[in-house]
């Protein structure tokens, strides 16, 4: 048992060809996956398997030259570094992680958020099997993939089909045992007119 | 989780809990799952978290709970199965709920 699923590497390899490979931790950023691996259990993984990182950098005008450093210096547009650089991990990176696991983080230059993340989406959904409800609302609508699979974003419409069905289901069933009564009421009425008021009860004899 | 817990509440009625026994199956194993440490995949670790479900459960005979908690005993055991061969008999719990909660997704999705 693996308390973390590692990734095949042929899969990893197909993915992220054309990705910038570094053994460092990765840079800050923000994290696309909200519900993350506690400690313990990365310290088992990581006596087996390396941590993996795959950061998004986004750079709409390809001024960045080192994608690694942009997310570490850089400040940008909208006035923090952390908005310019993406990243998807099992674990949020801390520093006591690099005394135990060896790390490996790609890195990505997009030129457009968007696309960013949803790389990161189909990654995590596609490479690692992680559900979509564990990615942060936020990256999902971003991405459009609340039109693509809505219960990812909102489950009140699910939930309203749950009730809706079931009632009609219910309906469904009783529908036919009450026909079926009726019909062997009134079959039953019938035979005790036949036979007089009282002869049905053996009264009459 | 939210998703889990407001679906899980509709749960708690009869009609919904009949029609839809897999599912409700599903969200009730996710929940009473522990958060973290190592999970041994086991359908009797289901059954308490079933029986208060249907103790939750408004208008049910004794009858009808013993029925109820046949079926419900029998979906989770082929959830087990279903998970035992992706995942193996023990996993994490991260793991785990990982792979649980696609289920549900898939069954609402079918739903919708």
């Amino acid at each position: 048992m693996t308390p973390l699923s590692p990734i095949k590497s042929e899969d990893l390899k197909r993915f992220l060809s054309g990705w910038e490979r570094r053994e460092a931790p990765p840079p800050p950023g923000v994290y696309v996956v909200e519900e993350l691996y506690n400690g313990r259990l990365v310290e088992e993984y990581c006596a087996r398997y390396h941590l993996i990182y795959l950061v998004a950098v986004y750079d709409r005008d390809g001024t960045c030259r080192d994608l690694y450093q942009c997310c570490s210096s850089l400040p940008g547009e909208d006035g923090g570094i952390a908005s310019r650089c993406f990243i998807f991990g099992d674990v949020a990176w801390r520093e006591e992680l690099a005394e135990k696991c060896r790390v490996e983080t790609y890195l990505y230059r997009f030129g457009d958020i968007r696309d960013a993340l949803r790389t990161l989406l189909e990654f995590g959904m596609h490479v690692k099997g992680i559900p979509c409800t564990y990615f942060s609302l936020p990256v999902l609508k971003v991405t459009g993939w609340c039109e693509v699979d809505p219960i990812c974003c909102d489950v009140s419409a699910a939930r309203e089909k749950l009730v809706e069905s079931a009632t009609q289901r219910r309906m469904d069933t009783a529908a036919p045992r009450g026909r079926r009564r009726d019909r062997r009421l009134i079959w039953r009425r019938r035979g005790n007119r036949r036979r007089g008021p009282l002869q049905g009860r053996g009264v009459g004899k | 989780m939210p998703l889990v817990e407001s679906l899980l509440g509709e749960c708690r009625r009869r009609e919904v809990a009949e029609a839809h026994l897999r599912l409700c199956a599903l969200l009730l194993m996710y929940n009473s799952m522990p958060g973290r440490g190592v999970v041994y995949l086991r359908t009797t670790a289901y059954r308490v978290p079933v029986q208060r479900l249907l103790e939750d459960m408004a208008g049910l005979t004794g009858r009808d709970k013993r029925g109820l908690m046949q079926k419900f005993m029998k979906a989770v055991g082929e959830a087990v199965a279903e998970l035992k061969r992706e995942v193996g008999g023990v996993a994490s719990a991260e793991n785990l709920r990982r792979a649980l909660l696609k289920r549900p997704l898939e069954e609402l999705r079918k739903l919708a």
